[in-house]
């Protein structure tokens, strides 16, 4: 009886340690894993990263709305126009790009020229006037205008703004409908645009595209430097008139891109700094052939960089050649001069050599004042290194193409419309890429803090993507090109935030090292007498059951 | 994203390789090989810009050496063509300037005092305290806080070709920085992927010079990556010889036989990576070169040196330009006496003078 | 690719002329000088500054004047107008200016770097600007500015106030200043080559050609200074231009430095080279020996002999240059090498100290508390009122009540501005306004207690202590003893021949000295103690809560050796076996030792129930 008592005092006992180990291991996984797990957990706001998967599987539609006007007296049937109509929708219908997410589709309608245009187009007397005829403010809207031909239009006009004058050849539908169809896709860059969707997607080892490699990729500002080197200020000294250059010749081109993008022209004058190299003589002049271009730029560098911005620079340079080097021309591979006596360096600018002495100054006697440069001269190329560097060049597919001057560098609508196209889906796929990358950096690398903000930015450019896309297919060229700026904007600024760096990553194995002198003599102990309670309760219930 | 990416290359490197057999001349890498018309010469490799990280990790005097072997390189990369504007360089001390340098000013790679590597006209990016672990992280990552003037930033695009350089004290996995803190062949690599990510190089060329060096390559995982090493893990590198008037080593080994290498290479030659990499055999360096060549798509027999420490760059020349009407002067055009008529007007309402330099009331 | 004056020209007299028109037709809009002072200092110490100035006929608060660059350079001026700044004051600095030996140089600077700007009334986040515009200018000079956040930046009081133009609607307490200085920072070459970047001439023709990194590290003293203010147009005031002034200063031990001992200095020997042309931009090339000492040539005669010798009276004291104009010397291939020839033996120059010089330092013992004592010496005989700034880290905790001002052994009555550090986030800032009175020392003392740091917040190489800035001193003072400093019109060294202003009977003179900068140590810790401290704290709850753990859910129970051994146990008597290799181990072995740990191993065991249970089940 004694034994039996002191036998259930002691399993009292023993049931009351275990009881114990268990709370304390139940304390311990109960509270003490989650507060670990909550004290070391990252910050991380959810992303939607689904959503940014999808991003890359929509497609990018945009829509180009054409307006077929029959301007002619000629007497056609009935049905000439709807006919026209018909095959020119089958002719453009929904096309998709080399099997890419890029699909153009264009919204097509024919009608017969009212009384008073026809009038109008009849009394012009020049292009220019006949352009005025059709107003066309819509940046995405081109007018085709099918004339008789006659003396101011015996090929293909096209206006400054979206017009188009097409002398009409007594084709019939098929072939007319041809004809615009190759018009209209010169018209609108269609191979530039998916160019420029190739280029951002990154696919940069498959094939260097010139214009793509040569022109900056769409940035919300850009710094234009244009400087003047006098390497012998003690010899010839040289002057410009800069701003009356930047006003009448560079800044219309500038305008036509305002609200798109920024620019910010300044102007400098450096002496004692030469072009580098070293040119080589040929009779009666010096020369730099192709070759010897890549070194010109190098001890230039250091002078034009900017310090307070950090936009993409476009720097263009004047070199006024040495006394001893001059004229200095520069030669291409045939061994010919370059008419225009410069070239370009792709994502970076353009250098002019500017000769004193082809200009019929006389150095060697003293001018009363310094040698003032023309502007008209050294604009005219950079403002054409500036078309091409912003991509905006429109090479012609098309031969036997008139193409009316602005007189100005002021661009054409349909240049201002291809650009911002080109951009629009350029945007649209860097902002996307760029979303991916980082939500897969996110998933890869665990230990990233991603804040509030970056979570703000990146849902902002889902939104924005999502709109552009919208937008584009419903044909709002300008909206959607501004979503996409503003999509890029937030992607750039959530990839590159600075908060991304700072918990770096801490190895296991130093964090091993820092959690074993706790764990480990605190986690065994509980680990075993818990496995052991566990294990005396389920025996007991076995006894008990027996 | 990745793996697309490695599939379409390796279906690349084919054509890449029997291009470069059949014109070995020069035209590396033109990957227009496919795009024949337009390309040609414009483009002759595939990037258009050159940049360098170089980065000395250690402080204090008496690792003067490794301020000597980056500014060395410094030197080499600025000589081949790389602009200022396009070095990045990271220096943790100075050594130049130090009270305990006998020649001011001067940092010499050889005890001969052959050339003074720091030249007259350097441009240290990072210095003194700066030159961190997070720094270094973020200048390769581009996340920068805003304000970061354009000289300490690597603005580098998808057309990039970089060099990364490392000297310090390292171990097997980590390399030290400033002897405080140290940055894991992890995070490198991690780095390096988030640049790939972001299309911030085309190819990068990865040299470190420390003890156990080959450990900091091993965990790279991007594309295009080239890397070369001073010593293998469980190797030391060791530093070249003494200069007894500054009491130092004044150079490593490895980076001294590169450069021994590197002053033979003038801009516009032939020489290769892969004669690079033979460069400091085990009896000249005691430790062994190591190198990784799988990341890469190309073959380092065909690629130049100077395709990553030269400076390239492309150019194409301006045959027609657009014509635009002249637009003459207009007649008084006074252009310094006009202002704006905001500024003018401040300029009638307040009157500027010299003010007191002490304040009134205090005297 | 530089270009030196050219051989083949066909007469120098065009030349001539032909510069003389180019300065003219471009001085319309900006104006480039360059001088370069040499004073011989006391004990053989020859002091030298290069003055570079650059007027710019624009406004600085037109926006629309910082698109097209001449003369002035475009990267600086992008920074400006990016971030508002009107008036911006650089200096990088190695080595210590003795007042008390060499006088007043033309711009004190402080060892390290200083930076001072004021901002436009118009900026509005004027800490955002500061930032920002920190780091550019780090970026612009590759130096490290950009550590001067708001744990090294003050808005002083009354010390610094616009040197250059301002609008008088400015309030004299305006906000808009910031001042902060980085006494570790390194000067060296990658300081020289940006600065030497925004000259005109860079460094291809004129006094710049006599920069030489080799040379300047090796003087006892060297500062760079870029001061960009605006100031008058013209005498009238009626227009605004915008100054910048760079100016580069050298003090060189000559006797020290040559072989012989000699005091004898030529261009040469100070700088390496001699010159060879004039910068053809600058409206003027000139360089002024001062020959105050000298006017007798009691001490060194010059060769060449000056263009004019100038003396002017400033204040109620004369100075004598001995001016050369640069063009007339260096014309038609002349090199210029101005040496001094010292008479036979020696005579070396002695300067008498300066009005107001001082001396700063640390007190104290240990690394619990210190004090900082700052003596300000006035040998004038006049009582003199001075401002006093000092900027102290926020990690030497000043004890505001210990300050004390006293002039032998009495005290002095000061009006104080004080703005307490916050930890992490913003220094101590004092600034004093007290009167010195003639010919006598005032103290000025207070007390800190040195804060610990956060484990990051040490730099790696922390153990060698951590700088104060040193203080400034900024007084009118009546005299221009030993005074070089340039009128407050222009910043060209020149324009201190230009007439007095009138009706300034008694004319002060701004003087704003530098003090030492300090070095203190802060207790530091051994920086691979967090990995000891992890390992023992954790010991230490681990045993804690170990034996807590043990006696809530164990119990000891007496050792039966009878028993049938655990599997533990059994383990354990087989290790024994094979590591005493004792033959009496092997079954029975039932040592007293081993009794102990039989019973510890109890405790640690499956518990003495488990082996029962384990062995009625085996049993049964």
């Amino acid at each position: 009886m004694e034994t039996i008592t002191k036998k259930e005092t002691n399993e009292n006992e023993i049931r009351t340690h275990h009881i114990a180990a268990l709370g304390i291991g139940i304390l311990c996984v109960v509270i003490g894993i989650p507060l670990w797990w909550k004290t070391t957990e990252v910050y991380r706001v959810s992303l939607p990263y689904s959503d940014i998967q999808h991003l890359s599987d929509t497609k990018i539609e945009y829509l180009i709305d054409v307006d077929v006007i029959w301007a002619t007296d000629v007497k056609k049937d009935s049905l000439f126009l709807p006919d026209l109509a018909l095959n020119l929708n089958r002719l453009l219908e929904v096309k998709q790009h080399q099997g890419s997410t890029l699909f153009s589709i264009f919204r097509v309608a024919v009608r017969e020229a009212e009384k008073s245009e026809l009038l109008a187009i009849k009394k012009s007397s020049n292009v220019a006037e006949l352009s005025g005829v059709l107003a066309s403010d819509n940046v995405n809207k081109y007018n085709i205008i099918i004339t008789q031909e006659s003396s101011i239009i015996s090929q293909p006009v096209v206006a400054s703004n979206n017009n188009v004058f097409l002398p009409y050849n007594n084709a019939d539908t098929s072939g007319l409908s041809a004809q615009i169809k190759h018009l209209l896709m010169d018209i609108i860059r269609e191979s530039a645009v998916f160019k420029s969707l190739e280029a951002a997607q990154g696919l940069r080892a498959q094939r260097p595209d010139k214009d793509t490699m040569r022109s900056f990729r769409f940035h919300p500002g850009f710094d234009i430097t244009f400087t003047l080197l006098v390497p012998e200020p003690d010899h010839v000294s040289v002057t410009w008139n800069i701003e009356h250059g930047l006003k009448a010749y560079l800044e219309p081109l500038l305008d036509s891109l305002k609200g798109y993008t920024k620019f910010s022209v300044a102007s400098q004058i450096l002496y004692f700094i030469s072009l580098g190299g070293k040119p080589k003589k040929g009779d009666n002049f010096y020369y730099y052939s192709e070759q010897d271009l890549p070194h010109v730029i190098n001890p230039l560098e250091s002078k034009l960089g900017s310090h307070a911005s950090n936009n993409p620079g476009l720097n263009y340079v004047v070199g006024v050649p040495l006394k001893s080097r001059s004229p200095l021309y520069i030669l291409n591979n045939k061994g010919e001069r370059v008419p225009s006596n410069s070239f370009i360096s792709p994502r970076w600018g353009g250098i002019l050599i500017y000769n004193i002495e082809g200009e019929g100054a006389n150095v060697s006697t003293p001018q009363t004042g310094p040698i003032s440069l023309d502007m008209h001269k050294i604009m005219e190329v950079f403002v054409t290194q500036t078309r091409l560097l912003l991509n905006i060049h429109h090479q012609w597919m098309t031969k036997e193409i008139e193409v009316l001057p602005t007189g100005s560098s002021r661009l054409h609508q349909w240049e201002i419309a291809g650009w911002l196209r080109c951009r629009c889906v350029e945007n649209l796929v860097t902002a996307t890429t760029t979303l991916q990358s980082l939500a897969q950096l996110l998933e890869e690398i665990k230990n990233i803090v991603i804040n509030d903000e970056i979570g703000k930015e990146v849902e902002s450019a889902v939104a924005s993507i999502k709109e552009s896309k919208l937008l584009l297919r419903n044909g709002k060229l300008e909206e959607a090109f501004l979503a996409s700026k503003a999509a890029v904007d937030a992607s750039e600024l959530a990839f590159f935030h600075p908060s991304l760096l700072e918990l770096l990553y801490f190895p296991e194995d130093q964090k091993f090292a820092i959690y074993i002198p706790l764990f480990l003599p605190i986690s065994l102990p509980v680990l075993t007498s818990m496995f052991n309670a566990i294990k005396w309760f389920r025996q007991r219930r076995k006894v008990k059951v027996e | 994203m990745a793996t697309p990416c490695i599939n379409k290359f390796s279906r690349l490197t084919a054509v890449v390789f029997i291009f470069s057999i059949s014109c070995f001349q020069g035209f590396v890498y033109s990957n227009s090989a496919t795009n024949v018309d337009s390309v040609e010469d414009f483009f002759k490799s595939g990037h258009t810009n050159n940049w360098a990280v170089l980065v000395d990790t250690s402080r204090f005097w008496f690792n003067y050496r490794h301020v000597a072997n980056v500014l060395s390189v410094y030197r080499s990369v600025k000589r081949l063509g790389i602009p200022d504007s396009q070095i990045i360089l990271m220096v943790a001390d100075d050594m130049a300037c130090n009270p305990r340098n006998p020649r001011p000013a001067t940092v010499f790679n050889n005890a001969n005092q052959n050339i003074n590597v720091y030249g007259d006209d350097v441009e240290v990016d990072y210095r003194g305290y700066e030159v961190t672990v997070e720094n270094f992280i973020r200048v390769l990552t581009g996340r920068l806080p805003p304000s970061t003037p354009r000289s300490k930033r690597l603005l580098s695009d998808e057309r990039s070709n970089i060099l990364v350089y490392m000297t310090g004290h390292g171990g097997d996995g980590f390399l030290k920085f400033q002897d405080a803190e140290e940055v894991s062949s992890v995070e490198l690599a991690d780095a390096f992927e988030q640049m790939w990510q972001k299309q911030r190089y085309h190819e990068l060329f990865f040299m470190i010079d420390t003890c156990q060096a080959e450990s900091m390559f091993q965990k790279f995982y991007s594309p295009n990556l080239l890397a070369v090493a001073s010593s293998r893990v469980g190797e030391d590198s060791l530093s070249h010889h003494v200069d007894p008037a500054l009491g130092v080593y004044v150079i490593d080994r490895y980076t001294y036989y590169a450069l021994e290498f590197l002053e033979t290479v003038k801009p516009g030659s032939k020489k290769t990576m892969a004669q690079f990499f033979k460069v400091c055999p085990k009896h000249h360096c005691i430790s062994t070169v190591s190198t990784r060549t799988d990341l890469f798509k190309r073959n380092v027999t065909d690629t130049l040196l100077t395709d990553f420490f030269g400076g390239v760059r492309n150019v194409e020349l301006l045959t027609e330009t657009v014509s635009l009407d002249k637009i003459d002067l207009p007649p008084n055009n006074d252009l310094t006496n006009s202002c704006s008529k905001d500024s003018c007007a401040t300029n009638e309402n307040t009157k500027f003078t010299f003010p007191d330099q002490i304040p009134k009331v205090l005297i | 690719m530089a270009v030196p004056a050219s051989p083949e020209l066909p007469t120098m007299l065009f030349v001539f002329i032909f510069i003389i028109t180019c300065s003219t037709s471009v001085a319309q809009k900006d104006e480039f000088t360059e001088e370069l002072l040499i004073k011989p200092l006391s004990r053989g110490y020859v002091y030298s500054h290069f003055q570079f100035t650059t007027k710019w006929n624009a406004s600085i608060h037109d926006l629309r004047t910082f698109s097209h660059y001449n003369l002035f350079p475009k990267s600086l001026g992008e920074v400006l107008v990016r971030y508002g700044v009107q008036e911006l004051h650089l200096s990088q600095t190695q080595g210590l200016w003795r007042h008390k030996l060499w006088g007043y140089p033309v711009h004190d600077a402080p060892p390290g770097a200083e930076l001072w700007v004021w901002f436009k009334p118009s900026v509005k986040d004027i800490d955002g600007a500061w930032t920002d515009l920190v780091n550019a200018v780090s970026g612009l000079f590759c130096s490290s500015l950009n550590f001067l956040d708001s744990k090294s930046t003050i808005v002083p009081r009354w010390s610094f106030r616009p040197l250059g133009l301002a609008s008088k609607s400015t309030s004299p307490f305006s906000r808009s200043v910031r001042y902060g200085a980085l006494p570790k920072e390194i000067v060296c070459t990658e300081n020289l080559t940006p600065w030497k970047k925004l000259l005109p001439c860079d460094s291809k023709a004129g006094l710049s050609t006599l920069f030489n990194a080799f040379h300047f590290h090796e003087a006892n003293y060297h500062s760079l200074g870029l001061h960009v203010r605006p100031i008058c147009a013209d005498e009238a005031c009626t227009q605004e231009a915008i100054e910048l002034s760079q100016s580069l200063s050298v003090v060189t031990d000559v006797v020290s430095t040559s072989y012989t001992g000699s005091p004898n200095w030529q261009i040469r020997s100070l700088f390496g080279n001699h010159l060879v042309s004039a910068c053809p931009i600058a409206a003027k090339s000139t360089i002024m020996v001062d020959i105050t000492n000298n006017v007798d040539q009691s001490s060194f005669r010059l060769t060449p002999s000056p263009t004019i010798t100038d003396t002017i009276k400033r204040g109620p004291h004369e100075h004598t240059y001995a001016v050369y104009d640069v063009r007339q010397f260096t014309q038609s291939n002349r090199v210029l090498n101005i040496e001094a020839t010292f008479n036979q033996p020696p005579v070396l120059v002695e300067l008498s100290p300066p009005p107001i010089h001082t001396h700063r330092f640390i007190t104290g013992y240990g690394l619990e508390d210190g004090g900082i004592s700052c003596l300000i010496h006035n040998t004038l005989s006049s009582n003199q009122s001075i401002l006093y700034l000092d900027l102290l880290p926020w990690f030497t905790r000043v004890k505001f009540n210990t300050l004390e001002v006293v002039n032998n052994g009495k005290a002095v009555p000061y009006k104080v501005h004080y703005v307490p550090a916050k930890d992490r986030s913003r220094p101590h800032h004092l600034e004093l306004s007290l009167t010195l009175w003639a010919n006598s020392v005032t103290r000025v003392h207070f007390t800190f207690t040195r804060a610990y740091l956060k484990w990051t917040e040490y730099p790696p190489d922390a153990n060698h202590g951590f700088y104060i800035s040193s203080a400034v001193i900024t007084a009118l003072v009546p005299s221009t003893l030993e005074y070089t400093g340039p009128p407050q019109a222009s910043s060209r060294l020149d324009s201190m021949f230009a007439n007095q202003p009138l009706g300034a009977s008694k004319p002060r003179f701004l003087v704003r000295i530098h003090t030492e900068s300090l070095l203190v140590s802060l207790p530091t810790p051994d920086f691979s103690m967090p990995y000891n401290v992890i390992c023992l704290t954790c010991t230490v709850v681990a045993i804690a809560f170990g034996s807590i753990h043990n006696l809530t859910t164990r119990r000891l129970v007496p050792y039966d050796p009878a028993s049938k051994k655990g599997l533990l146990s059994k383990v354990k008597a087989f290790l024994q076996k094979i590591f005493k290799k004792s033959p009496t181990t092997a079954g029975q072995g039932d040592q007293p030792a081993q009794v102990n740990e039989g019973i510890q191993e109890l405790t640690e065991d499956k518990s003495a129930l488990g082996t029962d249970e384990k062995h009625s089940s085996q049993e049964s």
